[in-house]
């Protein structure tokens, strides 16, 4: 893998993939340019140890994740300093105006976000192994060696935190219901 | 907890559809494992929607420092160069030793056979691992 040109064609072949993930993990839009910029410098930095092409996906999904995850903890951290939390407050204003759907569409918006805010809730390691395998379509297989983790602790952890997703999402539906 | 007053093949195939749902049927989903299931499947694999600039590949392209040349001058040792020398000893070893001393005999060539062998198989072996360095 030589050549900035080459380089080009390996950036456009997964720049979809590198922005999608890091949006969902991170469950966030903001900076994703300059995160998707950083995963690809790494990349770059780390390509001259690559021949195969197989190899060098896995690294790209390795690096993608360890750049979520850093983003993921800057922010904790700056949430920890500032109370200010624009995810949950205001956002159904900002919803554009859907005449006699937009209750129906709220409706599902609430789902939406709150399965994006109950993935924020979950470990690392089980908000990843869903996105690979849910959204990105990874096998078993693949996760288990981006991941470095035996494949039956890629399975518990996609069992889990599927279950922790469920019972978050009707949990907040029990709080909504009550608080209503 | 299953909602029998709400038929859930269909709701599932609406979901699988892509069709809006009802309140109603939302408020199913979720109180509905079995709908749940599906809708959370559905909503995972939604990919979500991402713009790409234009220009980004070739922006993170000209982002990048250029290649040191010291790089390309350690990339010494070459698969051909390993496999030549080895060559080279292993005909050192059959030609020009053919009757030696101590083991002037087919057991002594035997022996320098398998030592020879040995030497070229861990060149075969670890030269390819030193060229992808």
């Amino acid at each position: 893998m030589h050549g900035d040109t080459q380089f080009e064609e390996v950036i456009r072949e997964h720049q979809d993939f590198v922005f999608r993930t890091l949006v969902r993990l991170t469950g966030s839009r903001e900076h994703v340019e300059d995160l998707a910029q950083e995963v690809f410098l790494r990349l770059y930095r780390g390509l001259e140890n690559f021949r195969g092409e197989a190899k060098m996906t896995t690294y790209l999904y390795r690096i993608t994740l360890n750049v979520a995850q850093d983003e993921w903890k800057r922010r904790k951290k700056e949430q920890a300093y500032t109370s200010f939390d624009d995810r949950d407050e205001g956002w159904e204003e900002r919803l554009p105006n859907a005449g006699g759907d937009a209750e129906r569409i709220l409706s599902g918006k609430q789902m939406m976000a709150g399965l994006e805010r109950a993935l924020g809730e979950l470990s690392e390691v089980e908000r990843q192994v869903i996105v690979m395998f849910h959204q990105e379509e990874l096998t078993y297989e693949k996760i288990a060696e981006v991941l470095s983790l035996p494949l039956n602790t890629v399975r518990t952890h996609l069992h889990r935190g599927r279950k922790r997703l469920k019972e978050r999402l009707q949990e907040g539906r029990s709080t909504c219901a009550t608080t209503a | 907890m299953r909602d029998d007053s709400m038929n859930c093949e269909a709701l599932e195939r609406a979901l699988h559809e892509g069709r809006k749902l009802t309140k109603e049927q939302l408020a199913h989903v979720e109180n509905c494992d079995e709908c749940m299931d599906v809708w959370l499947t559905l909503a995972l694999e939604a990919k979500p929607e991402v713009a790409v600039p234009a220009d980004f590949a070739v922006r993170v392209v000209a982002s990048v420092p250029p290649r040191r040349e010291k790089r390309a001058a350690l990339r010494v040792p070459r698969h051909w160069g390993l496999i030549t020398a080895m060559t080279v000893v292993t005909v050192v070893l059959v030609v020009g030793f053919p009757s030696p001393k101590p083991a002037n005999s087919w057991v002594g060539l035997g022996f320098v056979m398998v030592v020879a062998s040995e030497i070229a198989g861990l060149a075969l072996w670890l030269g390819p691992k030193w060229m992808g360095r």
